[in-house]
């Protein structure tokens, strides 16, 4: 990797001589050069607060114009798939940290299986999802011509699957790409080691992927729980 | 760890990053911050012209009160063009993604941005974007302004507002990552001795910029994305007929909006703040209160959005609220000037070329923002709200400011960045002459706002003649002026003289290296032990003495 | 290998572990599935207003925890710190601004 060594180079500050027993090959990333990875994670991951911050923003202003509708409309989702689909997202963010873990001590290959029970759960939630969207296409609470949503309250409600439509499929967009970064990094991983596929980089999927997990921690409470009792 | 190789004797001559392989292939598949740089400035550019081109058929159509030139529709196309062009594509990426891609490794001591490859990633963005929403620009056009306000834009709206917010989403993905890569590099690349406090205020400017890239560009996307699925579906949250609110779009849009003003103006003030204190021989008054008074403005242009939309139906309460905070964000703003002041006071100037262009901009800075303390206040907007008062007003900042800054960087750093030198007194002549010719363009529409011509027609009323057929022909020297630099400047790549290391004796570890810069940048690592604009330069007078 | 533990500023001074931390990686799991369980099984009692305050409550001290010991935003530097609180205080400036127009409209 020319660019990590390369900056490398123009050191702010001295280094301590951990990074001089670096294995080379092996989770070679110098400990600065991971640092400015991971701190470049973090700045995107700021990027992206913002980004659902917006989302989150014109849901709070439409529940304000609407409590009545958002109320009666979040007791149509189902309220079953949506906590199980956070225990499996909360589970996911579990062995995704603890592959972050082994990748850091050099244990390539059980990195790389937590890293497939990782995907195998967003894929899990993703196919929940789906089957939550399609049963309700069929239940008419897709926005739209179709929609339909029996009393006085049909506007605000369209409002609200508008923004549960929205929401989730932006985050199940970024749970979708994770799932495929993750699925890459596990598959080169288990392929050549830690030499082909750096801990630094698992670290920075790891960021990411723990993001979207709390994403979706607020949005669970937002979408399905607004009035329950 | 073995010594990396810079840290190896550098041969004698380290070849410039404009030596070695001069292949296109390898300039578009470079991951050197310079090439990139340049790169970048080349595709302003033509962005720059393209957008002129749409000021210039404004300003024809504007010479005479009939609409005779084009139709209603057409110019309400012509200004979107304008608007969205020099918005997106000039002014938010100008001074950052050029200068500030140039020179911030230098200035701190690095071999290059802390991620290059992203760098590069950025560039590929900001093109694919701008030239997808340039096609829709011109097939077809887009008739809502740059601003793209709901319902307008989701629901009457005819042309294609799409293709246009699509291209404007993925450059801003470009903003977002050259700000991270600025914002990582000053935080982690800065060569030993080089504190915050060290830093140049150029990068200072460039990281607070960097700041609010990342922190507003995410809102603006999202924003778009939003208003492209409610057009697209006709229905979402912008819709008052379906219980939606329009304003929203406003906040959101202007919490990006606003900032993005001072995305165009900070890095302009961090290009005087380098050029004042060499060209007056002295050192930056008050260094410290000029870096506070930048991060002051980043974070409090953040709080002020509102007085886009004091007479949009936002509550009254709000827009005290706003009013009051958009005072505020003088305050740092007249530290600047009054520091740029204070740095002439006693100091020994000279009338350089970029001097000309940056005293320029401090006036014209000046200007611009105290005609905003009107706008800010909450009655008199109400008179002056879409009238050419605006509109003179943010030229005054984005034209008359980051634009004049822009080309003072260019004039100040080109020695540096291309090695050779222009013609002096054709870069003075011209600094003069886009001054002048701003002031001839745009302070008559001061007058044409307080009497009342509303923005974004194609016609008015007779009486407002004479101070448009002023402004267009004020616009005809401003035009001359921006192309003069063009022709002189591309006669210095070919007959200008060779520049040396440092011609203006200035400070900085930029000018410490050959011009133009070798590929690494450094061929050993600096050290920095001296404090920011020890003007007159210890190292450059020495300099000269050795040679 | 002593790559290991370079993630924080201070790491130099961790000793590298052998072993995954599997003991406290399962304990914050239990607390996020009885966090879940509390907040699903709350909205079902009917508490009013209060209902939305437990609900987000709970969301954030799941985020909290989700942030603390997987992401490690403690461990790690200052910088890091300050971009995710500016993430989170930039979008109040959005929600609070906004709000003080959405709120007072009409009066």
């Amino acid at each position: 990797m020319t660019t990590a060594i390369a900056s490398a180079e123009a050191r702010p500050r001295a280094e301590t001589p951990a990074a001089a027993a670096d294995k080379p090959g092996l989770a070679a990333t110098p400990p600065l050069r991971r640092r400015e990875m991971a701190f470049g994670m973090w700045v995107f991951l700021t990027t992206e607060t913002l980004f659902f911050g917006v989302l989150f923003f014109a849901y709070a202003a439409m529940r304000f114009a609407h409590p009545a509708a958002f109320a009666a409309a979040s007791r149509h989702t189902d309220v079953a798939m949506g906590t199980l689909n956070t225990a499996v997202l909360l589970t996911s963010s579990v062995t995704m940290a603890l592959a972050v873990e082994a990748a850091e001590i050099g244990r390539a290959r059980i990195a790389a299986r937590l890293m497939t029970a990782t995907l195998a759960l967003g894929i899990v939630f993703l196919a929940i999802k789906g089957y939550a969207y399609h049963r309700e296409y069929t239940e008419h609470l897709f926005p739209g011509a179709a929609f339909h949503f029996a009393g006085p309250l049909a506007g605000g409600a369209e409002t609200f699957f508008w923004i549960y439509f929205v929401t989730t499929g932006f985050h199940a967009l970024h749970l979708a790409i994770g799932v495929g970064v993750v699925g890459f990094m596990a598959w080169r991983l288990a392929r050549g080691g830690l030499a082909a596929q750096s801990a630094a980089s698992i670290v920075n999927a790891g960021l990411y992927w723990h993001f979207v997990d709390i994403v979706w921690i607020f949005l669970y409470p937002a979408l399905y729980l607004v009035s329950r009792s | 760890m073995t010594p990396p190789a810079a840290l190896l004797p550098a041969p004698a001559h380290a070849a410039s990053y404009l030596e070695g392989d001069m292949s296109i292939r390898a300039w578009l598949t470079t991951r050197d911050h310079k090439r990139i740089a340049i790169m970048f400035a080349i595709a302003i550019t033509a962005f720059f012209f393209i957008g002129g081109a749409a000021a210039t058929l404004i300003r024809i159509e504007l010479a005479t009160p009939a609409g005779d030139l084009v139709s209603a529709e057409t110019y309400n196309k012509l200004f979107t063009m304008h608007g969205v062009v020099m918005v997106w594509f000039f002014l938010i990426p100008s001074i950052p993604a050029t200068l500030g891609n140039f020179l911030v490794p230098l200035m701190i001591g690095a071999k290059d941005l802390a991620f290059p490859r992203l760098n590069l990633t950025s560039f590929y963005l900001y093109v694919g974007g701008a030239l997808f929403t340039l096609a829709a620009l011109f097939a077809g056009g887009v008739d809502t302004g740059w601003t793209f306000y709901t319902p307008f834009s989701t629901m009457f709206s005819n042309t294609n507002v799409i293709a246009a917010i699509a291209g404007v989403f993925i450059v801003g993905f470009s903003s977002i990552l050259t700000g991270l890569n600025f914002i990582v590099t000053v935080h982690k690349l800065r060569a030993p001795g080089m504190t915050f406090f060290r830093l140049p205020l150029f990068v200072w400017a460039i990281y607070a910029t960097s700041v609010i890239l990342v922190l507003a560009t995410p809102v603006l996307g999202m924003t778009l994305a939003l208003l492209g699925i409610e057009r697209i579906w006709h229905i979402g949250i912008f819709d008052p007929s379906l219980g939606g609110d329009p304003l929203l779009f406003q906040h959101l849009f202007w919490f990006y909006s606003h900032p993005a003003v001072y995305i165009m103006v900070l890095p302009a003030m961090g290009i005087a703040s380098e050029i004042i204190p060499c060209f007056a021989r002295s050192p930056v008054f008050g260094y410290r209160t000029m870096a506070y008074a930048i991060i002051a403005i980043a974070v409090i242009g953040f709080l002020v959005w509102g007085h886009h939309m004091f007479v949009s139906g936002q509550s009254v309460y709000a827009g005290l609220v706003f009013s009051i905070l958009s005072y505020l964000v003088a305050i740092p703003s007249a530290i600047k000037v009054f520091n740029w002041t204070a740095t002439l006071y006693k100091g020994s100037i000279s009338f350089d070329a970029p001097m000309i262009y940056a005293l320029g901009f401090v006036g014209l800075f000046m200007l611009g923002g105290m005609s905003g303390l009107f706008l800010a206040a909450l009655a008199l907007d109400v008179q002056l709200t879409d009238t050419y008062f605006v509109v003179a007003h943010f030229h005054y900042i984005m034209v008359g400011g980051s634009v004049t800054a822009y080309l003072a960087g260019i004039h100040f750093w080109w020695p540096k960045i291309t090695g050779r030198m222009y013609p002096a007194r054709w870069a003075q002549f011209a600094a003069v002459l886009i001054f002048l010719g701003f002031n001839f363009t745009f302070f008559p529409q001061y007058l044409l706002g307080i009497e009342g011509m509303p923005r974004r027609y194609h016609e008015y009323a007779p009486q407002f003649t004479t101070l448009n057929v002023l402004s267009s022909a004020g616009a005809v020297i401003l035009a001359m002026g921006y192309l003069l630099p063009l022709v002189y400047l591309g006669w210095s790549l070919v007959r200008g003289a060779r520049a040396p290391q440092n011609p203006w004796r200035a400070t900085g570890l930029e000018w410490t290296v050959p011009s133009p810069p070798p590929t690494e940048n450094f061929a050993t690592q600096p050290h920095v032990d001296e404090e920011p604009y020890a003007y007159p330069p210890v190292a450059a007078s020495r300099q000269e003495a050795a040679t | 290998m002593s790559a290991t533990a370079s993630l924080g500023a201070r790491s130099a001074k961790v000793k590298p572990m052998r072993s995954l931390p599997l003991r406290s990686h399962l304990m914050v799991w239990l607390a996020l599935m009885a966090l879940l369980a509390l907040t699903a099984g709350s909205s079902f009692v009917p508490l009013g207003t209060f209902n939305v305050v437990v609900n987000f409550t709970i969301a954030a001290i799941k985020a909290a925890l989700v942030l603390v010991f997987f992401m490690h935003v403690a461990r790690g530097e200052a910088a890091v710190r300050i971009a995710a609180a500016a993430g989170l205080l930039w979008l109040g400036f959005l929600f609070a601004l906004s709000f003080v127009d959405i709120l007072a409209r009409g009066h």
